[in-house]
């Protein structure tokens, strides 16, 4: 009994060392992104981002977490692990035309990030692991007056001259 | 004669209605109280509930879908019950203080259903309503019930989702939520799961600023203006008519000889004239005319 | 010094095995559209969220969404077989994944499954079916075109047929009031 709860302890301790050694040294990141450009079709705006990450500790299948828009959340791996991907979707004013970093943090920066909403610190602070611009040009939510509308006003304002002219001749 | 006989039928006819009865101690040619209440209150809901979205509770529009419901209830003794083999949950999904329910805000739920038995289960439907505070059995609202139809394997779990949007004429009440899961297995025993029973309230949400409101703060200064112009138009024509009239002019005709000129008129034409006995242009053409054809 | 670390190691395993006397992890996973309309070659948004109701951290989830099948539908952005560590109990998870349909008419959408390990050490994976958006209808990429563009090289062509029937008036009557105009001038300075 005694034995079992040792070498539990001691399998403990080891995994524990592995994984700090998890960290990711020297993060290239390969990313791809993706921003609702039109808001007709849709009812809320999605901003994605898939990236594949080379570290050069070769450390693989990294539990990973993102900041984006003001929401933390865990990165989602493909099912080989190779492959990252983070996704934000919500109403569409909240997410006007603008550049947003995706800030990336590994379990260590997770763990600050946490304690410094907390202590309600600067998020700002906390340094992750790497950051992706996801620039959105912002959405496209219709023409600024319906086409109908300037042809009618258009065709109002011509008859408009005709018939001031006329009345001017006329009089 | 006639008189009394007619004061005598009269009398007599209301009292022959309300004894007569169906034979089940009511009367069969008089409203009764809680019928019309009951019809009344349900065809009030018909008229405030909005439609919202794909998938979202509306109100059922038939009143005779609610009668035979209870009829349903009153034939089965026992209510449906959970089956032991299905553990069930609902999460609130928006919004996350379910207690207090914004009015005219959609309201999203999940349903899990894990399937602990060894046998399949069916799932059909998900239902909710709105019933009154003090009495669950009275209905103020029925949402739509959304229908899965899904199989649920032995040993397998699944999710539903369903949504409704409470009317905006909720507003700041509290009202007894109720959502019940139906399903069956594949013998075709009825099951049905409360998953939610309690009391919840409508909160109104001060939206602040919005389009509506300062289209009216808008349209109220334009009537303003429109008033203000319109009292100034009349005052204005009060005081033009005690004011002078300006004289509308007189055509007096070509009053300047000297100018006229006689370039275009043919020579011989001219001598003419000359020669004739000189005439006042004054003279209408009429005139001129009868005086050449009395000339000659 | 043995008892020491005797006591070390309960403590430890203690932690360790700290949840065995709560339940199981327990995943509610929802498949949502984020769509008013659903045309063929534009964008469809669909997420995916996952909430754990249970009391244990689930472990290795693995949602699987073979409902697209990739010859009716592009994958723009997004992965189909995602994969997650650990979903903390109370807590939730949400995937996004922006699909193009290359088909239209009638489309049924079905349930995604997600497979996940209900403790950190269970030994066999739950399988959980997420919820389905049901059916609908996949647009024609004309008929939304028709309904909802603005018609702009329509108009365009409208009101190049519309000119001759109303600049050759214009031109005539243009023309005589300039040489009205200009006679009215013309006697105006010879007077």
């Amino acid at each position: 009994m005694a034995v079992e709860m040792f070498t539990s302890l001691l399998v403990g301790l080891f995994i524990l060392s592995l994984a700090s050694a998890e960290s990711c040294l020297k993060p290239q990141v390969d990313s791809q992104v993706y921003s609702t450009h039109d808001a007709a079709v849709v009812v809320s705006t999605a901003l994605v981002t898939e990236f594949t990450l080379k570290c050069s500790n070769g450390a693989k299948n990294l539990p990973l977490y993102a900041e984006i828009n003001g929401r933390t959340t865990p990165v989602t791996k493909s099912e080989d692990g190779t492959k990252y991907q983070v996704s934000w979707v919500g109403e569409h004013k909240l997410a006007p035309r603008n550049v947003y970093p995706i800030r990336v943090f590994d379990s260590e920066g997770y763990q600050q990030l946490k304690k410094a909403q907390r202590n309600e610190e600067n998020v700002g602070n906390v340094k992750p692991l790497f950051t992706i611009e996801l620039n959105h040009p912002g959405q496209y939510r219709g023409p600024w007056l319906q086409s109908e509308f300037v042809a009618a006003i258009g065709a109002i304002l011509v008859w408009y001259i005709a018939y001031s002219e006329k009345a001017k001749i006329h009089a | 004669m006639n008189n009394k006989l007619l004061l005598i039928f009269l009398l007599v006819l209301p009292a022959v209605l309300i004894v007569i009865t169906d034979g089940g101690g009511r009367s069969s040619f008089v409203a009764h109280a809680d019928d019309a209440v009951e019809d009344e209150v349900e065809g009030e809901d018909d008229v405030t509930i909005d439609d919202e979205g794909p998938g979202a509770g509306t109100l059922e529009t038939d009143a005779v879908v609610a009668d035979s419901e209870e009829e349903e209830e009153e034939e089965e003794e026992k209510a449906l019950q959970a089956s032991p083999d299905a553990q069930t949950k609902i999460v609130f999904s928006k919004p996350d203080n379910y207690m207090e329910m914004p009015a005219g805000a959609i309201v999203k739920f999940l349903v899990g259903f894990i399937n602990n038995g060894e046998k399949d289960f069916i799932v059909d439907s998900i239902d909710a309503a709105f019933r009154y505070p003090q009495d669950y059995s009275f209905y103020i609202q029925n949402f739509t019930a959304a229908y899965y139809g899904r199989l649920v394997e032995s040993k397998k779990q699944a999710t539903f989702d369903y949504s409704f949007m409470p009317s905006e004429n909720f507003n700041a009440r509290p009202f007894g939520l109720t959502i019940n899961l139906n399903y069956r297995d594949v013998e075709g025993s009825l099951y049905q799961d409360a998953l939610f029973n309690e009391t919840i309230s409508i909160i109104e949400v001060d939206e602040g600023l919005d389009g509506e409101t300062f289209f009216l703060y808008v349209f109220l200064a334009a009537v303003a203006v429109l008033l203000l112009v319109a009292g100034q138009q009349f005052l204005a024509s009060f005081t033009k008519k005690r004011g002078q009239r300006t004289k509308a002019p007189v055509e007096m005709g070509t009053s300047n000889h000297n100018d006229v000129d006689y370039d275009w008129i043919p020579k011989q034409t001219l001598d003419d004239m000359k020669k004739s006995p000189r005439r006042t242009p004054r003279q209408s053409p009429r005139q001129r005319r009868t005086k050449g054809s009395s000339e000659d | 010094m043995q008892k020491l670390l005797v006591i070390a190691a309960v403590l430890a395993t203690c932690l360790v095995h700290a949840d065995e006397g709560q339940g199981p992890a327990w995943l509610l996973a929802s498949k949502q559209l984020h769509n008013q309309f659903v045309v063929e070659d534009k964008e469809l948004i669909v997420e995916y969220s996952i909430y754990n109701v249970g009391e244990s951290v689930a472990v290795n989830i693995l949602l699987d969404d073979q409902t697209f099948p990739s010859q009716d539908f592009d994958v723009v952005r997004g992965l189909l077989k995602a994969k997650w560590d650990r979903i903390a109990p109370g807590t939730n998870v949400s995937h996004t994944v922006i699909l193009r349909p290359k088909i239209f008419g009638f489309f049924n959408m079905t349930s995604a499954f997600v497979t996940y390990y209900p403790t950190e050490d269970a030994s066999e994976p739950v399988f959980a079916y997420t919820s389905a958006p049901g059916e609908g209808g996949i647009m024609k990429y004309r008929e939304y075109d028709r309904k909802f563009s603005p018609h702009l090289l329509d108009w365009g062509a409208f009101g190049m047929m519309t000119v001759p029937s109303l600049c050759i008036p214009f031109m005539l009557w243009y023309r005589s009031k300039s040489k009205y105009e200009a006679i009215m001038r013309q006697g105006k300075k010879s007077n």
